[in-house]
């Protein structure tokens, strides 16, 4: 230690010095979206081409130790420049506490699929720009549905006869990963997408109903009675956080209900698009529509606290080419997945991410009423300093997402999970 | 009446206290001064974003204790921990024991290089210790239920990480295999330590085997056995990593693995499945389950200064 | 001290250490066996033999990982984490472990107490004295957050150590008048080497594998530790085993090669005659 205290004197100059050098032209961005590091790439030479000379230092965190990192970075002013939020609540809670900046005046939102903005909108402003949707598919292997002579259904019966046919030749129908909470409860809001439809959607979001009432108790229903069709010992499964796509890339099983951002881990595990297919959950008759449920995952959001005005204009100025279709089709060109910006299409390398964007043009839940909707955002809590008490308002996620194993296993019924979700949004019913 | 005469030997307090205070200085500074600052955030509502404004008093407390709000869910997680402790205690502190005393007797050279193989485990990131022993476990492709099919035991073949009875001694049984090796290091310095004179004399004294380590290396290594104790004890009421990868913040299924460190973390960072996110809540959690372990921890310590000295 | 009442006990010794080397090794190999696979043959077949040996696994986590640096990094901070940590945790272990004063038993559990908080509590406010002393993104707050937080573990060890200490030798040393700094330097440092290596050990292995602080406190790539760089290889959706595999075989070697230089330093202390007196 005695030789410690110097060094770490001169260590502590020597880093105020190179920061004070290197500042000007770096921008920091922070994601949990690693993948996206390409399209950062191509920013920086946008940038660089109208003559900002920055070099962005882009920073994937995994996404399970994202927020807390990012928290506690921001806590102390020394966010990033340009961070990824989780669109909705994870959005709001800086903008509530004014760490990050309203971007209204300084982009246009114009080329923006309308139903996107509510992911940044807070208090009459919008506190950033939406980067992706994301839409919950029923994938199925092709070719066990090939060898025993099985086409996409039509309604849920025909569903049922599927799973029961496999079922009966030995194979795994679904693969489900009840460990991972939170994809298990995805696919409640996958199959109340078609289920409740966009009139049984309205009348949730307009308080007319709740998550109390028959419609959405027969969806939990529905859940629990694939039950028999899940892989033996299901509850087990889930984590290393990949099973279901390892399950179907690798033919252990036929189906699974998934969102298409996990295309890229089932090909990485040997699955061919090819051999993939998808279709939304059938209807309970034939004719009547289904609905995919979507959701905005990502915003890019500017950080409030940026000492340097140069770094300051080139977040300005990277927000600004996010709201472009340029940039738009940069994202779908290099993630294979949805831009909220209008008019930008998916390359036809793309085979099933481009199918699930035509099934979400074509039949898109409106409005949402499971993740990311208007009960997925409880108020930004502690702003103010009249509470007097603590916060317990959870949006309609979390509650679903702590149904889930208790429903799953048999622990409560249906109609027991649906009163506990509907106990835990009760805030957005109360309004 | 020997100490009182040993004292009279030794030397002024202010002689030796100097050594006593860098390492006290540097504790206090690094860890006791971030800890008794965080502190206040157990006065708060606040979500861990942002400035520090809503002021609740006492109001997190109250919450914990109210049997409406977290009082449940803090018991639940701290009996898991207890329990964590009982199962890790047969485990690490018995067999630990049982594997040291077989490795202080055996050859020299075997010993060595089986105490070098018990160890590696220990040093593997907790998070690939989860994520190996997961892929061995899933029920449907992993290497166990295969290889217990295939031994015709498919009755075995259970879900080990998704049943409510069965998850929690699996995650011990892990978390005992990662660990194994420090308490049987610990244990076997304490045997090799045991003069040789007192081994011999006992051989003399026509001593077997048993009778050696009932009569001789047991009470020798008592103090030892309190420590290992004590570690296990901490330790199994710190386990975080090893519950997190292998059931999630959850701590699944239906939280039959949620101990404190998880509670802790879903509370403070949110994350899905919170019952009530908030930094504020989380910091007068960890508060009350630290005054907890300390109340224990000391007790154990106690107990080994009155075993150390006689 | 060999008890070899017979052949059937000495069989019976060896089966059950064997036991459970079986169970400890045969995770230990497939885990060496899946770095060399493919990544479908990982996931799928996680127990079959490799077809082909993809030793390019090795060669592509080199490359992609920026090992070499991550390496240098947690080796320079690991070793600096524990200097401080013995240093100072062997000097207050034993005037802990063997002197009697006033506020001898608080002043310990003072040091056990840290043993007790999570740490990832003070995570907010040392981030913030980390800013205020300008050494955000430097290994150097890493070393000041293991030396100091380690204590609490090996204070509790060492004085635990300290207090069944043979007395003999020191009890001369008082009687001819000896200050406690020599008695401390030439009889307790010593007599404490096995443990010493033990604890250093821990600390080690608990510097390198750390996790959360390194990635909250470390922001960019030339200055991560090794757990953080090469958990980056997880992408959120995209998890690269054929990479993390071999970069994660790579970095558990310096720690076992650590082990192994100690386990037999920790022997040599032992038999060194010391503690014949």
């Amino acid at each position: 230690m005695k030789h410690a205290l110097p060094a770490l004197t001169t260590l502590a100059c020597a880093l105020s010095l190179g920061a004070a050098l290197a500042a000007p032209s770096t921008l920091t961005v922070w994601t949990w979206r690693a993948q996206d590091a390409p399209l950062w790439k191509q920013v920086q030479a946008k940038l660089n081409q109208e003559g900002y000379q920055v070099h962005i230092d882009f920073r994937s965190i995994n996404p399970t130790s994202y927020d807390s990192v990012l928290a506690t970075a921001m806590d102390s002013g020394k966010g990033p420049d340009i961070f990824y939020g989780r669109a909705g609540e994870g959005t709001f809670n800086y903008a509530a506490s004014k760490l990050i900046v309203p971007v209204n005046g300084l982009v246009s939102f114009k080329n923006f699929v309308p139903s996107s903005l509510a992911a940044v909108h807070y208090q009459g402003k919008n506190w950033g720009v939406p980067l992706d949707e994301e839409a919950m598919v029923i994938f199925y292997n092709k070719q066990i549905f090939k060898t025993y002579h099985l086409s996409p259904p039509k309604t849920w019966n025909d569903f049922l006869t599927i799973l029961k046919t496999l079922k009966s030749h030995g194979v795994t129908p679904i693969s489900i990963m009840p460990i991972q909470t939170w994809l298990v409860a995805l696919t409640i809001d996958e199959i109340s997408a078609t289920m409740l439809g966009n009139q049984g959607a309205k009348s949730l979001v307009a308080r007319k109903m709740t998550y109390n009432s028959k419609p959405y108790i027969d969806v939990l229903k529905k859940l629990v009675s694939l039950e028999p069709y899940f892989e033996p010992n299901y509850m087990a499964v889930g984590s290393a956080g990949n099973e279901q796509e390892i399950a179907i890339a690798t033919g252990q099983a036929a189906m699974v209900f998934d969102g298409i951002y996990d295309l890229g881990t089932m090909e990485q595990f040997g699955a061919k698009q090819s051999n993939l297919g998808i279709f939304a959950v059938p209807p309970m008759r034939a004719g009547q529509p289904s609905r995919v449920d979507w959701y905005p995952d990502a915003t890019l959001v500017e950080n409030a606290k940026i000492a340097n005005p140069a770094a300051r204009a080139a977040a300005n100025a990277a927000l600004k080419f996010a709201t472009t279709k340029q940039f738009g089709s940069d994202f779908a060109g290099i993630a294979g997945e949805i831009s909220p910006i209008k008019g930008v299409t998916i390359p036809a390398k793309y085979v099933i991410a481009r199918e699930a964007y035509a099934l979400y043009q074509k039949e898109p839940l409106n409005p949402l009423i499971g993740i990311r909707s208007p009960m997925d955002t409880p108020p930004p809590t502690g702003v103010n300093s009249s509470s007097q008490k603590v916060n317990t308002d959870v949006g309609i996620f979390t509650a679903e997402t702590n149904e889930v194993q208790p429903l799953l296993s048999g622990k409560i019924t249906p109609a027991q999970a649906a009163a506990a979700i509907q106990k835990a949004v009760s805030w957005y019913f109360a309004k | 009446m020997r100490r009182a005469r040993r004292r009279s030997l030794r030397p002024r307090p202010l002689s030796y206290l100097w050594m006593l205070i860098p390492g006290l200085a540097v504790y206090l500074a690094f860890t006791v001064y971030p800890f008794l600052s965080s502190l206040r955030y157990s006065l708060y509502n606040w979500t861990g974003v942002g400035a520090l404004r809503d002021f609740i008093g006492l109001g997190n407390y109250s919450f914990i204790f109210n049997p409406q709000g977290f009082l449940h869910p803090l018991v639940r997680a701290v009996l898991h921990n207890v329990y964590f402790f009982g199962l890790s205690f047969v485990l690490s502190c018995l067999l630990g024991f049982l594997l040291a005393y077989l490795l202080y007797s055996v050859n020299t050279r075997v010993s060595a290089w089986l105490q070098a193989l018990y160890f590696v485990p220990y040093l593997i990131p907790p998070v690939v210790v989860g994520y190996l022993w997961s892929i061995y476990l899933e029920p449907g492709f992993g290497a166990i239920s295969r290889a217990l099919n295939a031994l015709g035991l498919s009755w075995l073949n259970l879900p080990y990480l998704g049943s409510s009875r069965l998850a929690l001694p699996t995650v011990v049984g892990i978390s005992a295999w990662a660990g194994m090796g420090f308490p049987v290091l610990l244990f076997l310095a304490a045997m090799i330590n045991i003069p040789s004179e007192i081994l011999d004399a006992a051989k003399i004294d026509g001593a077997g085997a048993t009778t050696t380590m009932t009569r001789v290396i047991f009470p020798m290594l008592r103090s030892t056995f309190v420590t290992v104790v004590t570690l296990t004890w901490l330790s199994s009421f710190l386990v975080f990593d090893l519950v997190y990868v292998l059931e999630g913040t959850q701590a699944g299924p239906n939280y039959a693995t949620d101990v404190f460190g998880t509670l802790f973390y879903r509370t403070a960072w949110g994350g899905f499945g919170a019952t009530a996110t908030g930094m504020g809540l989380a910091a007068a959690t960890a508060v009350v389950a630290f005054f907890f372990i300390m109340i224990i921890a000391a007790l154990m310590v106690w107990l080994q200064q009155r075993l150390g000295r006689d | 001290m060999r008890w070899r009442s017979d052949f059937w006990v000495s069989g019976l010794q060896y089966l059950i250490l064997g036991l459970w080397g079986l169970i400890v090794l045969i995770p230990l190999l497939n885990l060496l066996m899946l770095s060399l696979k493919s990544l479908p043959g990982i996931v799928a077949r996680p127990f079959s033999l490799p077809s082909t040996l993809h030793f390019s696994n090795y060669v592509n986590a080199w490359k992609l990982g920026d090992l070499g640096i991550y390496l240098f990094n947690t080796a320079w901070m690991s070793v600096l984490a524990v200097a401080v940590v013995l240093g100072l945790g062997s000097l207050a272990g034993y005037v802990l472990g063997r002197f009697d004063f006033k506020g001898n038993r608080f002043l310990y559990l003072v040091f056990l107490a840290g043993l007790a908080l999570p740490i990832q509590m003070i995570a907010v406010p040392y981030f913030g004295m980390m800013e205020a002393l300008n050494l955000i993104n430097s290994p150097w707050s890493l070393v000041l957050l293991y030396g100091a937080s380690g204590l609490s573990f090996s204070v509790f060890i060492l004085t635990a150590f300290a207090r069944n200490l043979p007395t003999e030798l020191e009890e001369a040393a008082w009687v001819e008048g000896a200050t406690p700094t020599y008695v401390y330097w030439r009889i307790a440092l010593p007599l404490m080497r096995p443990i010493l290596a033990s604890v250093g050990l821990f600390n080690f292995v608990s510097a390198w594998n750390g996790f959360f602080f390194p990635l909250i406190l470390l922001t960019s790539r030339h200055n991560m530790t090794i757990t953080v760089g090469i958990l980056s290889f997880i992408g959120e959706h995209l998890t690269e085993w054929q990479y993390l595999l071999p970069a994660l075989v790579i970095s558990m070697l310096p720690p076992i090669l650590v082990f192994l230089i100690v386990s037999r330093q920790f022997i040599r202390g032992l038999t060194s005659g010391a503690l014949k007196i």
